[in-house]
């Protein structure tokens, strides 16, 4: 559960704020996506939920805790996992399943009970084969499967993942995306995805658009795409079915707006 | 030439030499150069020769890999004690007209030979056997003592354990900004010596800013999983000592001891 | 004009039998926008590399404005008129200032400084730079897309007959996309683009011929509209069919009268269903006014 409050943050060389008061709760469970063109603030919100910026004014809480007055002993990564952009900047070690274990060190696990967690984490992300290889030799996909490994691994109830999917190509990214969204049901996880990606939305129970550090938007996908004229306001571009289905109606055919595939726009316009 | 110097040349293997502690592998280096420097007699560097092939047999190294990495090196070595023997002035061992090699000169110029080949063979094997963040974690075992002193050992192997995976991308990333350079047209062997010049002391620019861009991502990636400077950590594989590792300190601690007699 | 590669093979020193290109044979004319899809590991930079002089084929001959680039006085010059933008091609910038970034490869043709200069201004007004925001800015602290378009526009700035752009958009958001997309459409009207990428959506959007590459073969050259015809290859290859193709073929199966669809881009694609069903409309009573409600 996350509650955020009158949250601002200012960078100490911006000339606004980067997140201009955002009022916001995150449920178990929830899978919530986060859409904003560069600058919106969505990466700062995404650092600002785990606990690595201090809110200028107002509180960020996880499950109960401010993130600015942790108890002792209370380790941030223990309840907010974070993938972030690009996959080489994240590696710290020289063998996956050491990657895997990275958080789990900074825990003082036992040297056996880390293994059993690495070993189920690995199993989560189907990477038991590669456990000795070099993070440096994966591919892309793999590289940030392995991200997703190391951040479960002190088994958080919360997943953000800050842009994970935008260096990788459209296969590798709905592979990823449709484990995450596993995962996330199997374990019960609240996962955020950061994105500029429309396409990455329609699996998200709910869509917040971020436009210069407010939320400008927080509602179902579908009424989202209803939004279309205030899309290119935000710097939002439609997926491509939509925006057919958008042209479509601008040039006068009666199709719904809430079109979900191919057949159904054909079905539309010849019944 | 970089792995002929023994610098990321790990070889995932199961052998002996493979599944000893890092720990004792170090000292067992550390001691073949105290044998090394304090060999008596000439003849010694034949052992520490023999128990250093030896060595290598057992951690299954590529013989013919290692020959040709070190090779260049091993040359330019002999090459150089040859010159700094003949600088040694003494009773005259060798002639051939105006050079002249004193017996001092070849004990001299045998000796620094041995030492450093010794050092480089033995640095070969160890990164051979040894996982670079094992090597880390090793010299931070050992060096535990100094944090008594104040001394930041903890930083400094996680400081060496990142510097190792950025290796592989800082040689990427200057083949990658040199692709750049020529696919612009840089002639390497025509135009003027200024031009060249100039582009190849561009490739600082880019290397460091990359780096500096790349260092800040993985400091707050780090920090997202728990990591803190000054905390302390456990293992995922903690290496204990086992009864191969206390004979193989056993026979370095004889090597090292038996030059200063034998 | 035109770039015309004959019989090409290509492999890397690391694994000489292993071949990366086989027996490729293509003509870029120099004007207009040719595609070359193919999932990563087709060859397609091993391509673009080849085109370029960057990469010296095992086989074949590769020749600009017929000469064999081979015969030219130094390798230098082939670049020069065969420019390539590599991937992630922000990470390749390395003047201090924009400015002396893209004059780099004016420069080093040996041309003037003053028209360097210009050469560098005309540039990045077709990049869409602002001359005096960025000209005097290190090129590091820009943004992604920022730092990808001062590499755009250094190869601009060389005047090359042919531009080879490897996956130029990948990694950019909404926006960055589009301002490249706009840049490469109006590029093409000037000279050869060559566009390799992964993304066969981005590929129709931007050329009407479309080559298609399979480990290392050509398995397709021709109009964008044929390019989406066999979805089976398609699949095999991972290439995803962008969504007007399946919304056509839906359509046609139902039995709608669209005429054929040899461009692909959207606007064409919108143009042919609506001209298709308007001619259909009174039977229909489908088209009504825009202000129904949805």
């Amino acid at each position: 559960m996350i509650s955020i409050r009158q949250l601002v943050y200012k960078y100490k060389d911006g000339a606004r704020p980067a997140i201009n008061g955002v009022d916001l709760d995150i449920a178990d469970g929830a899978t919530l996506a986060v859409l904003g063109a560069n600058g919106s603030g969505k990466s700062t919100l995404a650092r600002l939920i785990g606990g690595l910026l201090p809110p200028t004014e107002g509180s960020v809480l996880v499950d109960g805790v401010d993130t600015m007055h942790r108890p002792a002993g209370w380790a941030m990564h223990r309840h907010v996992g974070m993938v972030f952009q690009n996959p080489l900047n994240q590696i710290v070690s020289t063998a996956v399943e050491n990657e895997v274990a990275f958080g789990l060190e900074n825990l003082r696990m036992g040297s056996f009970a880390m293994q059993q967690r690495v070993d189920q984490c690995l199993d989560l992300v189907g990477l038991t084969h590669l456990r000795a290889a070099n993070p440096h030799d994966l591919s892309a996909g793999e590289q940030q499967r392995l991200g997703i490994a190391s951040a479960l691994a002190a088994s958080p109830s919360h997943l953000i993942l800050d842009e994970a999917t935008a260096l990788l190509d459209d296969q590798t990214r709905t592979e990823l995306m449709a484990r995450v969204h596993t995962l996330a049901q199997r374990l019960k996880l609240a996962v955020l995805i950061i994105t500029h990606r429309m396409d990455e939305v329609p699996d998200a129970d709910r869509v917040l658009v971020l436009s210069r550090g407010s939320v400008v938007f927080d509602d179902t996908p579908t009424s989202l795409f209803r939004q279309a004229d205030k899309l290119s306001a935000w710097n939002l571009s439609l997926p491509p079915l939509q925006a057919l289905t958008v042209s479509l109606r601008d040039a006068g055919f009666d199709v719904p707006i809430s079109i979900g595939s191919p057949a159904e726009l054909a079905g539309a316009l010849w019944p | 030439m970089l792995s002929g110097l023994g610098l990321g040349t790990y070889q995932a293997g199961d052998s002996i030499a493979h599944r000893l502690d890092g720990r004792s592998k170090i000292a067992a280096l550390f001691c073949v150069m105290v044998a090394a420097f304090g060999a008596l007699h000439l003849y010694y560097f034949g052992v520490i020769t023999a128990v250093l092939v030896l060595s290598s047999i057992v951690a299954r190294v590529d013989q013919k890999a290692m020959l040709r990495s070190m090779a260049l090196v091993l040359v330019l070595l002999a090459l150089s004690c040859f010159i700094y023997a003949l600088l040694i002035p003494g009773d005259t061992a060798w002639r051939l007209g105006p050079i002249v090699l004193s017996h001092d000169g070849i004990d001299l110029g045998v000796r620094i030979f041995f030492q450093s080949g010794a050092l480089i063979y033995g640095a070969q094997i160890l990164t051979f056997s040894t996982e670079p963040l094992a090597i880390a974690t090793a010299i931070q075992r050992l060096c535990r003592p100094l944090k008594a002193v104040g001394a930041p050992v903890d930083e400094l192997a996680m400081l060496i354990t990142l510097a190792l995976t950025f290796l592989p991308l800082i040689r990427e990333q200057v083949r990658t900004v040199i692709d750049a350079q020529l696919a612009r047209g840089t002639d390497l062997w025509h135009g003027p010596l200024e031009t060249r010049f100039r582009a190849m002391i561009s490739l600082y620019n880019p290397i460091i800013s990359a780096n500096l861009r790349r260092a800040g991502e993985l400091a707050t990636a780090m920090e997202a999983r728990g990591y803190s400077v000054g905390n302390p950590r456990s293992h995922l594989r903690e290496q204990r000592f086992a009864w191969p590792d206390y004979v193989l300190m056993a026979l370095s601690l004889a090597l090292a001891v038996a030059a200063f007699i034998a | 004009m035109a770039l015309k590669l004959a019989g090409i093979s290509a492999c890397y020193p690391i694994d000489e039998q292993r071949l990366v290109l086989r027996n490729i044979d293509l003509t870029i004319p120099d004007a207009g926008c040719v595609a070359v899809v193919g999932p990563s590991g087709s060859g397609k930079s091993t391509l673009g590399r080849v085109m370029n002089g960057l990469h010296k084929p095992k086989e074949g001959v590769v020749e600009i404005d017929g000469t064999d680039i081979r015969t030219m006085p130094s390798i230098a010059e082939a670049r020069r008129r065969v420019g390539l933008l590599m991937q992630q091609a922000d990470n390749q910038l390395f003047g201090m200032t924009v400015g002396e970034d893209i004059r780099f490869g004016p420069e080093q043709a040996g041309i003037a400084l003053d028209e360097c200069e210009e050469r560098a201004e005309r540039a990045m007004a077709r990049v869409g730079l602002d001359r005096d925001a960025f000209i005097a800015r290190s090129p590091f602290s820009l943004s992604g897309g920022e730092r990808r378009r001062v590499a755009l526009a250094g190869l601009l700035a060389m005047q090359p007959r042919h531009l080879v752009l490897d996956e130029p958009v990948s990694g950019l958001d909404p926006a960055g996309r589009s301002t490249i997309e706009t840049v490469i459409a109006e590029a093409a009207e000037q000279m050869g683009i060559v566009l390799l990428t992964a993304d066969l959506p981005l590929a129709l959007r931007l050329a009407a011929r479309v080559v298609i590459m399979d480990a290392g073969r050509i398995a397709f050259d021709g109009l964008a509209g044929d390019a989406v015809a066999d979805r089976g290859q398609l699949g095999s290859l991972h290439l995803l069919a962008p969504v007007e193709a399946d919304v056509l073929d839906e359509l046609r199966k139902r039995g709608a009268p669209i005429g054929p669809t040899p461009d692909m881009r959207s606007s064409a694609v919108l143009s042919a269903i609506s001209s298709g069903l308007q001619s259909a409309w009174p039977r229909n009573g489908l088209l009504t006014g825009k202000d129904s409600s949805c």
